[in-house]
């Protein structure tokens, strides 16, 4: 007999690191959703204006606070279940340390601007190379336990540990391709209606296996543990997993209903994620009923009252993602903040209330010692129910009002709420239930806290330690090379991965690449050198958190907006802008609606021309002088990447930046307003006024 | 568009790649016994660090709460 010793104190670190992000991400969750509900809230401070600030909630509460609990659920478990103790200490220690690293300077880049203004995926190419090199350690890590193990059956929960690991590796890689312009700015290798594709497979993908498989395989382990009761049908829960795993990588279009992708890639999209119902039903069921014979202990152990509710909630979510996939309700749903209801009944109910009830059992086991307050945490659950509740039956409700406004006409044929004002103004009541929902979950969250550092005071911290028969993992003879790999089904399947995958970059790349950026609109032209400038402050300014840059072809839509959008209008568009939200109204034909002295005057201050608007005031963007260090590089990645620039025009680039600008200065100039030309709000306007023009320009559609 | 060209070879590549471990491990047994895992996740008795939970305090004996309680269908 041997001991072995398991590595809780990195279990330790990440629990911490889970609990410190959770309360920042939450905090800013709540900032975000005053700000909402009064554009004041961002204090007037640019760092803190809702576009550059929405990205550091998304990313905190993804990959920070629901990303640490991940690493601390999968390594306690792991080593439980695998007999041995994490492969390297060394490793752990520079996953754990490398991925803070990145998350506090990721929080710093997206407050400063520096993003690349894909959803999910915000990350510059510094911090995206980070991220891949820390997530192949735990993988390696992972691995390498796995290889080490003592028990030859690999239970469930590894299989949706293995699936995560794999999947997000790709996911990430695929989606952060990029050439860099300097250190903190790249444009995507994608543009346009390619780029949107992959982010949207990506980020579809990203909840698929960030936010559902790890959890899942957490609920596997922790649930039953809990519980004291096993699985109810372990048949049942492999064949969820594999049923996961082949069904959500096809889901993806479903977040592109109506817009420029073909009919037939929507139509798959949304019967697959029709489909995705069965598995995550079977899933929730077995959740469920692992509970049967402990039925009487939820009502005093919240733990598994936790679990119970988390399990609930990803039935819900689960049946309402396919619903919202289905493109009748999409056509009524996107947009609108019923999707971020959706994401919170997810993000709240599953992800939190699962990781809460893993937090509430770790701790007294780590510590030796019972929870401090049963009955503290006993109201942590229902101030989080409650929470939920506010949350999302505000966004229901605000969602469902959106859309039926957006799309009502009056018995004329004219839009019923010609504004889009009226329908900003007609959310506000929902905005506040949002915030108060946000801040009762909040409070609760700092409950849990208490509770844990109380029982955390009483405790002593221990590791686990187990006696092992032999001294040496499991035997595997090897003979044959491959034959070795056929005993390691996983490693076999990594290296098939690898290899499809590096065949298929290598020979689809530079094909799509080129065939995707064919012109097929001949009057669409690339931006000038001052829109390009221009653009990307609109991307450093997160507007595409609030506004969308694509009409889709509805009747209310043609009449609010104008053309629907052409996927040929797109094809310079590095990243795609299309947004998931119309916080604001749609600004793909807003070029030209205005005058540049109606744009200058209500970017500055939204309220002059739109009162009761919940826009930020960008009168900074007045202050801020135009950098143009970097614009014959930008338009010289643009030309490499295939757009029809001349020499002369990569040359002349700064040249004819500044004369645009002065045009656009003395045109506010005739109308009374003295800007000097060399502003940020210059190029922001000129971007503004060219979006959605070309086609009018004439020629063919 | 024509990135699905790449997209879709791409997700085809990755089921590809779980269709091969799931068939490896099924050749390789994993899912032959359908009933023992469920239970052994549970005995980890021999973990050394004194059970004590917020509800049942210092209680071990998990051995016995294995025992069903009620008639339990698998
Ligand atoms: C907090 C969400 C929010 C952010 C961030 C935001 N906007 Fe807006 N925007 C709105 C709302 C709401 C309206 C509608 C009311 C109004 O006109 O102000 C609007 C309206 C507009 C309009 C007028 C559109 C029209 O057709 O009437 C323009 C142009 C605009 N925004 C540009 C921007 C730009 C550029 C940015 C980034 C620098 C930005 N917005 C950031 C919420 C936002």
């Amino acid at each position: 007999m041997t001991t072995v010793r398991f590595d809780d104190k990195i279990v330790r670190m990440f629990l911490f690191a889970t609990l410190f992000w959770g309360l920042v991400g939450m905090s800013v969750g709540v900032l975000l959703a005053l700000q909402l509900a009064d554009w004041r809230f961002n204090f007037e401070i640019p760092w803190l204006t809702f576009g550059r600030l929405r990205p550091v909630h998304t990313n905190a509460v993804i990959f920070a606070f629901a990303g640490n609990a991940i690493f601390c659920g999968v390594y306690y478990s792991s080593q439980r279940l695998l007999k041995a103790r994490l492969f390297s200490d060394l490793v752990s220690r520079i996953h754990f340390w490398g991925w803070q690293l990145i998350i506090v300077l990721a929080a710093c880049s997206f407050v400063m601007g520096i993003t690349t203004g894909k959803e999910y995926a915000e990350l510059e190419w510094p911090l995206d190379l980070m991220v891949a090199v820390i997530w192949l350690l735990f993988a390696f890590n992972f691995f390498a336990t796995l290889a080490r193990r003592r028990e030859k059956h690999i239970y469930v929960a590894l299989w949706f540990y293995i699936g995560t690991i794999i999947t997000i590796t790709v996911l990430h890689v695929v989606n952060s391709l990029a050439i860099p312009v300097s250190l903190t700015k790249s444009y995507p290798i994608y543009a346009g209606v390619q780029d949107a594709l992959v982010q949207w497979w990506y980020g579809h993908n990203a909840v698929g296996f960030f936010l559902t498989t790890p959890f899942l395989g957490l609920m596997y382990y922790f649930v039953p543990k809990a519980a004291e009761r096993p699985i109810y049908s372990y048949r049942l829960s492999i064949m969820h997993f594999w049923a996961l795993v082949f069904l959500y990588i096809w889901a993806g279009p479903h977040h592109l209903h109506y817009t420029a992708l073909p009919d037939w890639a929507q139509s798959l999209g949304m019967v697959f994620s029709v489909m995705l119902l069965a598995p995550s039903w079977g899933g929730m069921i077995n959740g469920l009923l692992t509970l049967r014979g402990a039925w009487d202990r939820l009502r005093v152990d919240p733990v598994l009252k936790f679990f119970a509710a988390a399990i609930t909630f990803y039935g819900m979510s689960t049946f309402e993602g396919p619903l919202m996939a289905i493109k009748s309700v999409n056509a009524l749903s996107h947009y609108t903040d019923w999707t971020v209801g959706h994401v919170h009944n997810g993000a709240l109910g599953w992800v939190a209330l699962l990781i809460f009830g893993m937090v509430y059992w770790l701790v007294p086991r780590m510590w030796n010692t019972k929870l401090h307050s049963i009955a503290l945490a006993n109201a942590h659950f229902w101030l989080a129910m409650v929470g939920i509740l506010f949350y999302i039956v505000s966004m229901w409700a605000a969602g469902i009002t959106q859309g039926l406004m957006w799309k009502e006409f009056t018995a004329d044929g004219l839009l019923a709420y010609p504004s889009f004002l009226e329908t900003v103004t007609k959310m506000h009541p929902y905005y506040l239930g949002r915030a108060l929902g946000g801040v009762i979950f909040l409070a609760g969250l700092i409950m849990l806290i208490i509770n844990l550092a109380l029982t955390i005071r009483a405790g002593r911290f221990s590791e686990g330690e187990i006696q092992v028969p032999e001294p040496k993992p499991i035997e595997h003879k090897p003979s044959h090379w491959h034959a070795v790999l056929e005993r390691k089904p996983f490693l076999m399947a990594i290296l098939a991965l690898v290899v499809i995958t590096i065949g298929g970059i290598v020979e689809m790349m530079p094909t799509f690449l080129i065939k995707g950026n064919i012109p097929t609109i001949a009057s669409v032209k690339p931006w000038s050198p001052l829109e390009l400038e221009g653009r990307d402050i609109y991307v450093r300014e997160g507007c595409y958190a609030c506004h969308s840059q694509m009409v889709r072809p509805f009747r209310d839509e043609l009449a609010r907006y104008g053309e629907y959008s052409r996927p040929g209008e797109f094809i310079y568009d590095r990243p795609f802008q299309w947004g998931s939200k119309r916080t604001g109204p749609d600004l793909h034909r807003v070029g030209g609606r205005y005058s540049n002295l109606w744009h200058l005057r209500h970017l500055e201050d939204p309220r002059l021309t739109s009162p009761g608007s919940v826009m930020p005031s960008y009168a900074f963007l007045t202050s801020g002088v135009l950098d143009l260090g970097h614009i014959t590089r930008k338009i010289q990645v643009m030309k490499d990447l295939g757009a029809p620039y001349s020499e002369e025009q990569v040359r002349h680039a700064g040249r004819d930046a500044k004369w645009q600008a002065r045009g656009i200065a003395d045109d506010l100039r005739r109308n009374g307003v003295d800007v000097a030309p060399d502003r940020e709000i210059i190029a922001l306007i000129a971007y503004l006024q060219r979006l959605g023009t070309d086609i009018k320009k004439g020629g063919p559609l | 568009m024509e990135v699905l060209f790449f997209l879709i070879p791409l997700s085809v590549a990755l089921a590809a790649g779980f269709t091969i471990a799931c068939l490896g491990s099924i050749r390789d047994g994993q899912f032959d016994d359908m009933e023992s895992p469920r239970w052994r996740v549970l005995f980890d008795r021999n973990e050394k660090r004194p059970e004590s939970t917020a509800v049942k305090p210092a209680a071990t004996g998990l051995e016995m709460r294995m025992k069903p309680q009620r008639s339990e269908p698998l």
